[in-house]
């Protein structure tokens, strides 16, 4: 599994609204009716940060991690999606892990393990 | 898996949003509240209180106090489950749990958690439900008394014609009330004055039982909800990982899935309308049908017919939601940031059917799950006809 650059030039709203459809298509959630985008975006989010809060302390203290944040090398980020990754693989999040690896490295990584 | 243990999840999933402000708003003025005194005048009094904050419509009544929606939804799930068992179709693979959901849009939804499932339903959709069964209600029984004939000499002038008469007035005020609902609600997701539409919709004039018939549509509408989120876990719809080729995303969406989303929707919905009739209706809509052929309308046994606690009532009630998402899908495809949009196969975003396609599927299939003796039929077409009515008026602008 692998990222590239394409999928970090997303915007953040571009972002959740794909991990919405993900979260659909894989079973984690379903909706009595169309939701709008603004629904999208609100689930994602709140899917998001419960996955955050599982995953934090195996990510945050991955050596691999610790090494990018101290060094901030922004080259790195797609290495670092990857080893996200396996983070993910290891708590059994059952969608594909690509957009929310994404998600985690470009707008919350830093934050998260502060 | 222990209840307690389901229920830290779902406070560990809305942890970071106030749900404890959600369960316990704060009370309202009622002083004004018009339908609260029509209630209490009727004998029996009504379950359900119209709030005139759109946030609170469809709490129940307590004496001295306010309650919340949690006491709707322990009634809502319990009902949908026992109907489901009634049916044999709670096979479910694990627990799941009934919450409020901390989100401002309609409708409900069912998410996987580690040891179960948690279907949730919007405060809003409470309000929303209570409001439209008493429009829809209303403006059933409004089309309904208008003189065919004022269609017959076609639809040039009709809304004149209409508006000359007052029988007509009325189904028009009424069919206005319904459009100014959805066309206020798909901007704002409220409504600021709940009780002028009640009052624009005639239902204040109508016969004490469509008060009950209220109560009950209201009731119908969100067990009909949980059903339909029910047979996502039931049908197997939540372990559709299984079917997702795993592939991470570069610039495109690359993952395929083998079971088309909409389809499963419209299972969904068959499970649902099957739980929601129930299996043993078969005896009393026969001695119904018996007093209707007689020309006996004002029998007693009838009361539960007209006040919708039937087989047919519960299926009527559903048809009812099924067209709100028809109406839902019009307001909101107006605004095209909002992400709402037909595809080429006439399904909302490739994940639901119409809104317009589910309603037609309900109504055309009554036969199919009130299965009655050979030569006994009921037929929703009372609920087509006004459908027309409102389709007419909203979607075309005819009326």
């Amino acid at each position: 599994m692998t990222t590239t650059n394409q999928d970090f030039e997303k915007t953040e709203e571009e972002l959740l609204l794909k991990l919405a459809d993900e979260l659909i298509a894989a079973g984690e959630i379903r909706f009595s009716g169309p939701i709008t985008k603004k629904g999208k975006i609100e689930r994602a989010s709140t899917w998001f940060e419960n996955v955050l809060r599982q995953v934090k302390a195996s990510i945050c203290f991955d050596p691999k991690v610790i090494a990018f944040l101290s060094g901030k090398n922004a080259q790195n980020k797609i290495d670092i999606a990857a080893v996200v990754i396996d983070c993910l693989t290891a708590a059994k999040i059952c969608i594909p892990l690509g957009t929310l690896s994404v998600l985690i490295v470009k707008g919350r990584l830093e934050n998260l393990c502060s | 898996m222990p209840l307690e243990y389901l229920q830290s999840q779902y406070l560990e999933l809305m942890a970071h949003l106030d749900i404890a402000a959600l369960a316990s708003p704060q009370p309202v003025d009622q002083e004004s509240n018009a339908l609260l005194e029509y209630a209490k005048g009727h004998e029996h009094r009504c379950r359900y209180l119209l709030s005139g904050t759109f946030e609170r419509c469809g709490i129940p009544i307590y004496d001295g106090e306010y309650g919340n929606f949690s006491h709707v939804m322990s009634s809502a799930m319990h009902s949908a489950l026992s109907r489901a068992e009634e049916c044999e179709l709670a096979n479910f693979d694990s627990e799941i749990l009934l919450g409020l959901s901390p989100y401002s849009s309609f409708g409900a939804e069912v998410v996987r958690v580690d040891s179960g499932y948690l279907v949730l339903i919007s405060p809003v959709t409470f309000s929303f439900c209570f409001l439209y069964a008493i429009l829809a209600i209303a403006s059933m029984q409004a089309v309904a008394q208008l003189d065919p004939k004022i269609l017959d000499t076609g639809l040039s002038g009709l809304e004149e014609r209409l508006a000359s008469d007052p029988e007509s007035n009325n189904a028009l005020k009424s069919l206005s009330a319904i459009k100014l609902m959805f066309d206020e609600f798909a901007i704002s997701e409220t409504i600021k004055d709940p009780l002028a539409l009640v009052a624009m919709s005639g239902f204040n004039k109508l016969h004490p039982i469509y008060l009950e018939r209220v109560q009950a549509t209201y009731e119908h509408f969100i067990v009909f909800l949980v059903l339909h989120e029910f047979a996502h876990v039931a049908l197997g719809h939540m372990s559709s990982v299984n079917k997702v080729q795993r592939v991470i995303p570069e610039s495109e969406t690359t993952y395929s899935v083998m079971h088309p989303l909409p389809k499963q929707e419209e299972e969904a919905d068959n499970f649902a309308l099957t739980a929601l009739v129930g299996k043993d209706y078969q005896s009393e809509m026969l001695a119904i049908a018996a007093h209707l052929e007689k020309g006996e309308t004002n029998h007693p046994e009838l009361n539960k017919l007209w006040s919708g606690h039937t087989a047919y009532g519960r299926y009527t009630s559903a048809t009812l939601m099924l067209k709100s998402f028809d109406l839902m899908d019009f307001f909101n495809m107006r605004d095209a940031e909002a992400g709402i949009a037909h595809t080429d196969n006439c399904e909302i975003n490739h994940s639901h059917p119409s809104g317009q396609h589910r309603f037609i599927h309900a109504y055309c299939s009554m036969k199919d799950f009130i299965s009655m003796p050979e030569g006994k039929e009921f037929s929703p077409k009372a609920v087509l006809y006004w459908s027309n009515f409102v389709t007419a008026h909203i979607s075309y602008g005819v009326i």
